[in-house]
């Protein structure tokens, strides 16, 4: 064995059991990760349900009967109030009382009959935006339903939607593939993030130093913990997913987990990159902190990365969790092409070595 | 007695759980009882792990015991108003991050003293401790010196009746050890009771009485004078043979018959276990001191082997003039500030070469440069003929690095830690296996193989730290104050170690505060204000104070010559 190598490796396992010595380590790499997926899975969901929506109703006819019934009856409505008039539904938004409200006019019936299609007024709460616009695309479809229905002649267009991959749209099949990228990019990074801080903070770095160990062999031995916590717990909560949950798995595992394998050591080399100026362990979570959140904000799990400004895009590119995030819905929900998955592949070892070139010259400017 | 004690303590034991499971619990004090008048000052000495700690923690309230009575002031414990307790935890307790003034302003705020209703006692202790011009600077970038009176002046600012300070002078040059009893004693007014813990006899023997706890038990209470009463008639010397300085030291260690040897001048002392002359010829009878004293109530009888951690050394005399270590013009700045300027100095396979100098002289910076830890401003290090500058790793691997403050890893068992650094020094397999079971049999240190490192008593952290700066039998050894706050006997055990190993041409860079230690040097250089103020021979420094007259003992030598620096200096800028 090479000298290199050896020294690696010594590092390695010492970083090892520094972290598997610890009781509440385990707890945070194991139990918490656990929870998280479960409560998270079930609780960032971006369905609408059970919201009250307020109506103010002036039109006594068939077309407003037949809306309201179909506005009732969907499960994403829970309680339909009557108000009096426009103030008072105003009012009611105002105290959080319904989400929003609907304005029927007095000459809605009478129009639908004639063919000229009715209006109906919508009024929202903006201060709940993301609810308030899943609710708009509810109403649409229901009004457009109803209106379709109440055409007094001619053939009905005939539009049928056809949700691709997820034909019931349960949003569960979306966000549980994605929480296992984003677990896994928490856990790598706080497990990464520590590595060399801890060293100077418990002043065992001048010791360090004193050693025969070039910085690259450090960054490379104190990788592999990081890299090791990913890798098992990625790969694990893939198995816990697809057996527990009804979400489908219809790709290919050994080529998942080398996905989780690029992303874990990518993620690892950012955070020992922050590391590797951070003067203490403080120092080291915050950087942490500062990093995780684009990444997750960037990587289109929250939102769709076609949505951001185009100078934005490049950016999220290059964001290591929008890759793993693809590879992982890809390979639940559809057979991704294994061409495909290295086409996301290589992006994330870029940036595992640019990480830790810089990592590798931020650690010999500090050393010095 | 005229006035009731301030410390009333009546059997009092302790026991912690074992650090393993299993292991029987650890009895850290055992039947104590003692009891300390207003007024006077009592110095609490003991080994490691005799229980010093625990007892301190017992007086200022922070620990119960499990049995027997505690008075504190006159009340039990649970009705002890903190404000009238100075204590001074080991290695104090400052915020590094907070200035000089915050800290103290902090402590006072806490100790119920505002500290703008009282000026004039602010004023009075940045006067006393010399920290006026420091004020706002961060505690951390404070020289080892000024903490330790921060962290005292932290703990006396509410005027306390009892002052409690474990260890105040762990890890201080002799100057700063000076001031700090004497800041002690200024602090301290005639109705305050002292209690001081220390590993150094000599400061120990100021105080009015000295209690020494050794295995949880007091095993002498009493004048300090008495102590030395335990070793009297044991006590020998004779005149050092020329040359042979070290190896006349090392065949009196292995004489069965005696307890511990010491250099001073051009004398050779010798404590023996029984009241009967050496081996060897010219001995004299001399008077005893306390810490002989100290060493033959410790001394559990066994005699010192021959350095087993020694002979794994190669003979490394191929070369005897080619230097092992070379500081060639060694500068260091940081900003306006010079650490250390044009520093030189050689250091030849087999000898010892002590650096010595106040603390925040440029001693530590000077060394690590030549560690590769910092990297010279001007001028160059050499390491067993590799340039520090070109080679780094490779010098590193010709080196053995013990650090002033233990670096190894606590939470990692010794075995963890051991098995590490061997693997960082490219020791695999059967190779790393003997190496390591090598130490440990040579160190003791089996007992502790799967305790986490951090929670040893400091005589054993300091072992295995040797042990990991000479698993690969390094030529060359750089120790930074290895002996810090251990007892006399693991220092008659470190150096009888150290000795060894430089017999087999190793060349050993060593730092100490201790002067007996730098007597065991062969040559030693003096720093002071980044420096070099004298190089030589300890019977060379000697001389080499000003007046053409001898100084009657390196300590002596040491004050003089930084003393002359400083008028120097004075002179130069008036």
């Amino acid at each position: 064995m090479s000298g290199a190598l050896i020294r690696i490796l010594a590092m390695a396992l010492k970083e090892l059991a520094v972290v598997l010595r610890d009781r509440r380590v385990m707890t945070t790499l194991v139990a918490s990760p656990v929870i998280q997926l479960v409560l998270f899975g079930l609780a960032t969901t971006l369905e609408v349900k059970n919201v009250s929506l307020g109506v103010v109703n002036r039109d006594v006819g068939v077309a407003s009967e037949q809306f309201l019934a179909a506005v009732a009856a969907t499960r994403n409505v829970g309680e339909v109030i009557v108000y009096a008039n426009e103030k008072a539904l105003g009012e009611a938004i105002e105290q959080r009382e319904v989400l929003g409200g609907l304005i029927l006019p007095p000459d809605l019936s009478t129009r639908v009959a004639r063919g000229e299609g009715g209006e109906i007024g919508l009024l929202l709460d903006g201060r709940r935006v993301n609810a308030a616009q899943i609710v708009t695309a509810y109403i649409s479809e229901i009004a457009a339903t109803t209106g379709m229905a109440l055409r007094p002649a001619g053939p009905t267009p005939d539009l049928v939607v056809r949700n691709w991959y997820n034909p019931n749209l349960d949003y569960s099949w979306f966000t549980l593939p994605g929480m296992i990228a984003v677990i896994t990019t928490v856990l790598v990074l706080s497990v990464s993030v520590q590595a060399i801080a801890r060293e100077r903070e418990f002043g065992t770095y001048d010791q360090l130093m004193a050693l025969p160990m070039r910085h690259w062999e450090i960054l490379l031995g104190k990788a592999v913990p990081a890299f090791v916590v990913g890798l098992f717990n990625g790969s694990f909560y893939v198995v816990m997913v697809a057996w527990l949950s009804d979400v489908p798995f219809l790709g290919s595992y050994p080529l998942l987990v080398l996905a989780i394998a690029a992303f874990s050591l990518a993620v690892s080399a950012i955070g020992l990159a922050i590391s590797s100026i951070a003067g203490n362990q403080q120092q080291a979570f915050l950087g942490g902190f500062l990093v995780i959140v684009p990444m997750i904000l960037l990587s289109g799990y929250a939102s769709p990365i076609d949505g951001m400004p185009a100078w934005l895009q490049p950016i999220a590119a290059v964001d290591p969790l929008s890759h793993l995030l693809a590879i992982c819905h890809g390979v639940f929900l559809k057979d991704l092409p294994p061409a495909v998955i290295v086409d996301h592949i290589w992006p994330m070892l870029l940036v595992a070595v640019v990480a830790l070139v810089l990592g590798h010259g931020l650690l010999r400017r500090r050393s010095n | 007695m005229a006035e009731a004690p301030l410390l009333r303590l009546e059997g009092v034991s302790k026991r912690f759980k074992g650090a393993r499971r299993r292991a029987p619990p650890v009895e850290a004090l055992r039947g104590v009882s003692l009891s300390l008048a207003p007024g006077r000052r009592l110095g609490l000495v003991g080994p490691d792990a005799g229980g010093k700690t625990t007892l301190m923690r017992i007086l200022a309230g922070l620990v119960t015991s499990d049995a027997g009575m505690v008075e504190l002031l006159g009340a039990p414990p649970e009705q002890l108003d903190r404000s009238e307790v100075g204590y001074m935890p080991q290695g104090g307790a400052l915020y590094g991050e907070l200035t000089v003034r915050q800290n103290l302003e902090l402590y006072a705020r806490l100790r119920g003293v505002e500290p703008a209703d009282s000026p004039e006692r602010m004023e009075h202790l940045y006067r006393l401790t010399g920290l006026a011009p420091f004020q706002d600077r961060a505690a951390s970038k404070l020289s080892g010196g000024m903490r330790q009176k921060l962290a005292m002046a932290c703990a006396v600012v509410a005027a306390p009746r009892l002052l409690l300070l474990d260890e105040p002078s762990v890890g201080v040059d002799p100057v700063s050890r000076q001031e700090i009893w004497q800041l002690a004693m200024d602090l301290s007014g005639p109705g305050t009771s002292l209690v001081w813990t220390t590993n150094i006899l000599e400061d120990a023997a100021r105080c009015d009485e000295i209690v020494l706890l050794h295995e949880g038990e007091i095993r002498y209470h009493g004048p300090p004078q008495g102590l030395a009463g335990g070793a009297e008639g044991r006590c020998f010397s004779r005149q050092l043979p020329q040359g042979v300085r070290r190896k006349a030291l090392q065949d009196l260690l292995l004489d069965p018959g005696v307890i511990s040897g010491r250099i001073e001048g051009a004398q050779l002392h010798a404590l023996t276990r029984q009241p009967r002359i050496p081996a060897g010829s010219g001995w004299k009878p001399v008077a005893a001191r306390p810490d002989e004293g100290f060493a033959t109530m410790l001394d559990d009888g066994a005699a010192l082997q021959p350095s087993a951690l020694a002979e794994a050394f190669p003979l490394r005399f191929d070369q005897p003039d080619q230097p092992a270590i070379a500081a060639i013009g060694l500068t260091r700045r940081y900003g306006d500030f010079i650490a250390a300027q044009d520093i030189s100095f050689s250091v030849r396979p087999g000898e010892i070469f002590g650096l010595l100098g106040p603390n925040g002289a440029g001693k530590s910076t000077t060394f690590r440069m030549l560690c590769g830890l910092a990297t010279p401003s001007h001028g160059r290090g050499t390491v067993a003929g590799r340039d520090l500058s070109v080679a780094r790793a490779e010098a590193r691997q010709a080196l053995g690095y013990m650090p002033q403050k233990f670096s190894l890893y606590g939470d990692l068992s010794v075995a963890a830690n051991l098995r590490f650094v061997a693997g960082a020094y490219g020791l695999t397999g059967a190779m790393q296996k003997a190496a390591i079971d090598r130490i440990i049999a040579a160190l003791g240190l089996e007992p502790f193989l799967d305790s986490a490192a951090g929670l040893l008593p400091l005589g054993v952290k300091q072992r295995l730290a040797l042990g990991a700066a000479v698993l690969h039998t390094p030529p060359v050894l750089f120790l930074d104050e290895p002996t810090s706050g251990v007892d006399p006997l693991v220092r008659r055990e470190f150096w009888h170690h150290i000795n060894a190993i430089a017999a087999r041409g190793t060349a050993v860079l060593v730092t100490t505060h201790f002067m007996d230690e730098a007597e065991n040097c062969d040559r030693v250089l003096v720093i002071n204000r980044s420096q070099t103020i004298a190089q030589g021979t300890p019977d060379e420094l000697r001389r080499a104070i000003p007046g053409g007259k001898v100084a009657p003992s390196l300590e002596a030598a040491f004050f003089s010559l930084i003393d002359t620096q400083r008028r120097a200096l004075a002179e130069v800028e008036a």
